[in-house]
């Protein structure tokens, strides 16, 4: 009984919360601007913002990698620099070593966290058949097409079995076939793990069929525009893209990142 | 397979066309135009006073190429080891890399003085005149591959907690790999040329002693002309050696991932 009070107490509790964070490179140079959200468990936030506004930004900053200015972040309960091991990072074009194969390349963080080599192995290989890549275990990343590398990228971000993941603008090089594609798979897998998840698009359509909640972001300096809950209903699939609903997100979206001057 | 082999004979059938037409105009030149021998022997009077020379250039050969093995290999240990350390602290890196280029912009030729005062005369010097010339181009390269590690790669260790040790082993060390291999050609192309040149300066007199280099000095003094021609085929050899021995250890590195060695239609 107690373990599952403590357990609907964590769920209620934010699993990523940011309060006033700012970040400036240079002095006077404002890249975010006391940004505040709190993302509970399960939550699929989509950052959506014209370029320059600080979206990368904002995700390195959830991820430990750099430090705010201003304000504080809470990640998984604790500091994001200390969040290794709860937190997996889809980088902009896959970011793969090409010296090493796709197994090796998913088993990396299992061998910088000290996996020992069966155990790293035999996880990595699980990954891949989940992303559908097992037949290309020993092929290197310069013999994978670009939808190849990226569900590389995703199975390598989910062996460690993060409990949030962090991407960043994951499809944006990809055609549109490959990366709806790959978004019905992303919901797939998000579905069997449970993740949280906060990911950076160009794609008003992509933000609309992934996310949960859409953070708009306006720029110079990044400040929140909007914040847009997507009451569709998960599982979506491909249908979801004929739904009514799904176009008035589309337009609502699209309104407020025209207000911005975010518009492709 | 057919197709492979004709390729194969395809790049050795004109540099032997290219040989057999350098070899005619040889001839033709000296003949024609009365060159005398102890200006530009005749090819086969080179491969007869070879032969006769046998013995000596082949212990020169054996001497010399025991100098470029010691001097590449303590270069490329020397070179490697300072890389790292200059890769893992930017301190060492802005205090040091200075120090690295004055002694690279000074000549050996000025230095080998005073490196054979230390050494004495024979092979310490040598190898200490081989390690000069070939140090700085391993250090320059594989510095540069250390220090040039994708951001967004760097980036990837970090966010999986990777220590300092752990990004050197996993990433900066494979990603500078083709900038090592871009440096150790250089070396090996540049290691005949320091054990020949500290053979002249530092080499011994007699016998199996004598290196390459050594022998060259000999032959000239004697006016041997076409047993001096034979000496730099002779030392030619060396250089294919060490560049085709690095090319293959290149290869064998690199070419299962890297774009160098990217087979069409794979
Ligand atoms: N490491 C950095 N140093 C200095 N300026 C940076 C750095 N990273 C990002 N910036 C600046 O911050 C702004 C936001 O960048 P970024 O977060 O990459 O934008 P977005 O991902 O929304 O396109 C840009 O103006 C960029 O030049
Ligand atoms: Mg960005």
């Amino acid at each position: 009984m107690g373990v599952n009070a403590t357990r609907a107490a964590d769920d209620r509790r934010a699993l990523i919360s940011l309060q006033g964070v700012s970040k400036e490179f240079a002095p006077g140079q404002v890249v975010l601007d006391d940004i505040s959200a709190e993302l509970p468990r399960g939550e699929f936030l989509a950052l959506i913002g014209p370029s320059g506004c600080g979206k990368s930004t904002l995700l390195k900053l959830i991820a430990g990698l750099i430090s705010p200015s201003a304000g504080s972040l809470c990640v998984g309960g604790g500091a994001p620099s200390a969040s290794e091991g709860k937190l997996g990072f889809v980088f902009q074009d896959a970011n793969l070593l090409p010296w090493l194969d796709i197994r090796d390349n998913v088993a990396l963080p299992l061998k910088l966290a000290g996996l020992p080599r069966a155990q790293r192995d035999e996880r990595a290989e699980a990954m891949l058949e989940m992303v559908g890549l097992s037949h290309a275990l020993g092929r290197y990343p310069r013999e994978l097409s670009g939808g190849m590398k990226m569900r590389v990228s995703i199975a390598r971000a989910l062996a460690t079995q993060p409990e949030i993941l962090l991407l960043d603008e994951p499809f944006g090089a990809l055609d549109e076939m490959t990366r709806d594609s790959l978004n019905e798979e992303l919901l797939r897998l998000r579905e069997l793990q449970g993740w949280t998840g906060v990911f950076v698009t160009h794609s008003v359509a992509e933000a609309v069929f992934l996310a949960s909640r859409i953070m708009v972001l306006s720029a110079n300096p990044g400040r929140i525009h909007a914040l847009l809950d997507i009451d569709l209903p998960y599982p979506r699939t491909a249908h979801t893209r004929t739904d009514g609903d799904y176009h008035a997100y589309l337009t609502e979206v699209t309104r407020s990142l025209h207000s911005v001057g975010g518009h492709d | 397979m057919a197709r492979r082999m004709n390729g194969i004979l395809a790049s050795f059938t004109w540099p032997l066309v290219v040989g057999l037409l350098f070899l005619g105009v040889w001839y033709a030149a000296v003949t024609w135009l009365d060159i005398p021998e102890y200006q530009l022997p005749l090819p086969h009077r080179i491969l007869e006073e070879g032969v006769k020379e046998g013995p000596t250039l082949w212990s020169g050969l054996l001497q010399t190429t025991y100098a470029c093995l010691l001097g590449f290999f303590t270069s490329v240990a020397g070179g490697v080891v300072l890389s790292v350390m200059l890769a893992l602290s930017d301190i060492a890196y802005r205090g040091i890399y200075p120090y690295i280029l004055m002694l690279k912009m000074t000549p050996v030729i000025v230095l080998a003085p005073i490196i054979i005062i230390w050494f004495g005369q024979g092979i310490g010097s040598i190898t200490v005149i081989t390690f000069l010339i070939c140090f700085f181009p391993i250090v320059a390269n594989t510095t540069m591959g250390l220090r040039s590690a994708d951001r967004g790669l760097v980036d990837l260790f970090r966010v999986y907690g990777a220590s300092r040790w752990q990004a050197m082993l996993h990433l900066r060390i494979p990603a500078a790999l083709p900038y090592f291999f871009t440096g150790l050609k250089i070396a090996a192309a540049l290691t005949p040329i320091g054990a020949l040149y500290g053979d002249t300066v530092a080499g011994m007199g007699s016998g199996a002693d004598a290196g390459l280099g050594f022998v060259v000095v000999i032959f000239s003094s004697q006016l041997k002309v076409p047993a001096l021609f034979a000496a730099a085929f002779t030392a030619c050899a060396i250089g294919f050696l060490f560049v085709g021995l690095v090319n293959l250890l290149s290869w064998w590195a690199l070419h299962r991932w890297h774009d160098a060695y990217q087979q069409e239609g794979n």
